[in-house]
């Protein structure tokens, strides 16, 4: 009797951990495919933002009034809840991305209208372009593009030393209008005779010998550089995904081989 | 026995059961901004920016400490409260340097700037105290420019400089002043301004013409060997000057490397009546000394250079009769190029042989020795020509005064640039991206308004025939704005003066031998301006060949550049929406 007992007991125990084991794989399993289908519906969330840029852009390119697109609005996507939203963001600086060595950018110094595709007046007002440092040191030219012709820049933090620019300013001290990162500077006047002037229409300003991110800055609010699309989307499931996007298309860039004379 | 064996089985079996249990549940990952106290954090969360993979500690587990920046301060998506006892580096992280008010960041939660706790408005506060411009910062909070038309001396503007703004402080007042050098502001600057007297008796500087050391003269310092009288014993020198009548004039030794027109104009005080004769002393030393001369007439300046040897001259090795000395073979003066307003960077070496004595090839040609014209010759302003950059450039085979440019001479000889955009890419790019037609007949009758025109065979898996433009179809370019691109070869037969803005874009452009003028940006991968015999070729936009240009244009009188280009940036305002490409910075904030 006392065996019996004892068997008894130990085979509760044995199916009490063969239980555990089968639950704890069980809970695994399910917490696993929940992160899949997660994971499945952020991927679904992300290319529906993307979608709403796209159609944004598109809708303001043909009408520049239509400013947003509600996600519900775009055929073919279901679940899912948000907008895409056009901005026009102006601040008193402006960076660019990245610049390659030998690239440009062509900055807009009035305020350019994408449906005319013409540039307005500008402000007789000094602009400061800053850029960083390097190794080595990048360099730039600025040409100041007016109706009535333009104007040349040229800095060079390596000067002095052979193979670069001789003779031309480089740069130092860097303008305290430039925030920490940027380690040189050229300022470019506010008068029409010496610079920028109520017929300026844009910079563009070609990077020489190494990579750089620019920035402008003037003491009052530059001109709208690009399009900002926000596009925020929420799923309308259970587990509610939500993804928020941000791109910046800037206004139409001349590539700066095109700009300088070549053969 | 038994009952052991039971109580040790009894055991194994809790342990085994808890520790399954835990760590099942602990193999749950939370996505979450912060993990919560009782979690650990393990990773990023996979396809969550900002979120980590948070799992429940284990209780014996030693806590794992959140990644931190360089004190310990959470890292995450700043909330109030996160940065308590830190201050930020940026906007999204923590640290503990501190920031100058130098920077403009926003300051969005506990932020300071050395000291000083960010302004209401989201910006660097400025010091209650006004006196230096990192402490008035034009932009920040309470910081304005007013433009002004100052005079010279205006302000806190020194007296060679006119003030042209003010930086005020709120509540503080005048900070102080913007100023830029103005030689007009009296003699110890520069002249008094007068009008301008035009271009017919604006000082004239031809080198070595108009300044001479000694009796250095240009046949003696380019023979071969030097002349004997362009060695100086000494520092002490006798410049002679010869230009059209100047007002006023000062000097500067420089280096060798470096040209007269880069040296500043300040570097040339105190001006001093115009004579013909100055007594200098040379910079110290042996060797080559160079000296520059700032002429003034009006607002009108140039700047001329001379150069002489510092030290004895070497005597001449008696040569055997029987044996000829070398000769250097003289230079033969081939066909040149001259560009206008524009900057010059290309993969190619530059080769052109700039004349002793330059021909005007136009009203729009100075008939200077510069390789880039710069149009800009009043002082103090900058100047409209460029950058030259090549690999190598050679442009005083026949005058070795010639330069790039002048009085700024941009030059970097020893670069090789790379092209980022090619007729190729940029063909790419069109169909990809923008809004184009596509046309075939070549008598370009499908061009009906402004825009991007792609030229293509009726069947586009076969490349394009050439394309000619002339008489009989170039009017359809009249009063529009477009870009006309083609993979094969472009033929220009007649002049090309269409009255709007064009710009063609193709794998080969071929001008024809009687085409005077072209108007428009072309640009290619090569590019050829015909044979003459006495003619030229005049192109008002730009011209771009990646690869190669072949010029076999000529004049008779060889002093004329048989290729002058002249930049025209109206063009490329005009055709800004379609020569041109679109960047783009795309962020996942969530």
């Amino acid at each position: 009797m006392k065996h019996k007992g004892q068997i008894l007991l130990i085979t509760v125990m044995l199916l009490a951990t063969v239980m555990t084991i089968v639950l704890s794989a069980s809970f695994k399993s399910v917490t696993e495919t929940q992160v899949t289908k997660l994971e499945e519906e952020n991927q679904k969330a992300l290319a529906v933002a993307e979608s709403a840029i796209e159609v944004a852009l598109k809708e303001n390119s043909s009408n520049s009034s239509v400013t947003s697109v509600a996600v519900s609005s775009i055929s073919g996507i279901t679940g899912f809840g948000g907008s895409a939203i056009i901005e026009s963001l102006a601040n008193n600086t402006f960076v660019t991305p990245n610049i390659a060595k030998d690239g440009s950018y062509t900055f807009y110094l009035g305020a350019y209208d994408v449906t005319a595709k013409t540039i307005g007046a500008s402000l007789a007002q000094a602009i400061t372009v800053c850029f960083e440092s390097g190794t080595p040191n990048p360099a730039i030219e600025v040409t100041l593009v007016k109706t009535s012709g333009v104007k040349k820049y040229v800095v060079d933090p390596s000067t002095s030393q052979s193979g670069r620019i001789a003779g031309v300013p480089n740069g130092l001290p860097v303008s305290t209008s430039c925030p920490s990162g940027y380690s040189y500077s050229i300022n470019i006047p506010g008068l029409d005779t010496t610079g920028v002037g109520a017929d300026s229409k844009f910079m563009l300003v070609r990077v020489l010998f190494a990579p750089t991110r620019l920035l402008f800055y003037r003491a009052t609010t530059l001109p709208v550089q690009g399009r900002t699309i926000s596009s925020n989307v929420t799923s309308s499931t259970s587990i509610g995904v939500s993804k928020k996007v941000v791109l910046f298309q800037s206004y139409p860039q001349i590539p700066g081989e095109f700009f300088s004379t070549a053969f | 026995m038994r009952r052991v064996f039971v109580s040790l089985f009894i055991s194994l079996f809790v342990y085994f059961f808890i520790s399954s249990f835990v760590a099942s549940v602990q193999a749950i990952c939370y996505c979450r901004t912060n993990c919560r106290a009782n979690e650990e954090l393990v990773d990023t969360c996979p396809g969550y920016a900002s979120r980590y993979c948070c799992t429940i500690t284990a209780p014996t587990a030693t806590p794992k400490p959140a990644p931190t920046s360089s004190t310990g301060c959470n890292c995450n998506i700043p909330q109030p409260g996160d940065c308590t006892g830190a201050t930020c580096v940026a906007t999204t992280q923590c640290g503990t340097e501190g920031i100058s008010c130098n920077t403009q960041d926003n300051a969005t939660t506990t932020k300071y700037c050395n000291g000083l706790q960010c302004g209401a408005t989201g910006r660097c506060a400025y010091s209650p105290t006004c006196g230096g411009t990192s402490q008035c910062k034009p932009g920040t909070a309470g910081c304005t420019i007013t433009q002004v038309n100052g005079g010279c001396g205006g302000g806190t503007c020194s007296a060679c400089y006119t003030q042209t703004g003010t930086i005020s402080c709120t509540g503080l007042g005048h900070c102080s002043d913007t100023c830029v050098f103005d030689a007009s502001c009296g003699t110890s600057c520069g002249p008094a301004p007068t009008n301008n007297p035009g271009p017919g008796s604006a000082p004239t500087c031809v080198d070595w013409q108009s300044i001479t050391i000694n009796s250095c003269t240009l046949a003696g310092f380019q023979s071969n060997p030097i002349g004997s009288n362009c060695y100086t014993p000494n520092q002490s020198v006798t410049l002679h000057l010869s230009s059209n009548a100047p007002t006023y004039m000062g000097f500067a030794n420089v280096p060798l490397a470096t040209a007269c027109s880069a040296v500043p104009d300040t570097s040339f005080l105190p001006l001093e009546a115009y004579s013909t004769t100055k007594s200098w002393t040379l910079a110290a030393g042996t060797g080559t000394k160079k000296v520059c001369v700032g002429y003034v007439k009006g607002l009108l300046t140039a700047k001329c250079q001379a150069r002489i040897i510092v030290g004895v001259a070497p005597t001449a090795t008696p040569t055997p009769t029987a044996t000829p000395p070398p000769t250097t073979p003289t230079p033969i003066q081939g066909p040149w190029t001259k560009l206008k307003n524009t900057s010059f960077i290309s993969k190619n070496s530059l080769t052109s042989s700039i004349p002793l004595v330059p021909v005007s090839y136009d009203l729009d040609d100075d008939g200077s020795t510069n390789f880039i014209i710069n149009s800009e010759l009043i002082v103090g302003r900058p100047s409209t020509a460029g950058v030259a950059g090549a690999p190598a450039i050679n442009i005083t085979g026949v005058n070795i005064a010639a330069k790039t440019s002048s009085p700024n001479e941009y030059k970097v000889a020893g670069y090789s640039p790379s092209y980022l955009m090619a007729p190729d890419s940029f063909l790419s790019y069109i169909k990809a991206r923008k809004q184009h037609t596509a046309i075939t007949h070549s008598d370009l009758s499908e061009i009906t308004g402004s825009g991007i025109y792609v030229y293509q065979n009726a069947n586009p898996q076969l490349p394009p025939d050439p394309l000619d433009i002339g008489i009989s179809n170039s009017t359809v370019f009249n009063d529009k704005n477009l870009v006309l691109i083609s993979q094969g070869t472009i033929n220009i037969s007649s002049d090309f003066n269409p009255t709007g803005s064009v710009a063609i874009v193709a794998d080969q452009i071929i001008f024809g031998n009687t085409v005077a003028q072209a108007r428009g940006i072309f640009i290619a991968n090569d590019i050829t301006t015909g044979s003459t015999a006495n003619q030229g070729l005049k192109i008002v936009g730009n011209l771009i060949a990646q690869n190669s240009l072949t010029n076999s244009r000529k004049w008779s009188n060889t002093n004329i550049p048989s290729l002058f280009i002249v930049f025209d940036q109206q063009k490329y305002i005009n055709l800004l929406p379609y020569l041109s490409t679109a960047n783009y910075d795309w962020r996942q904030i969530q």
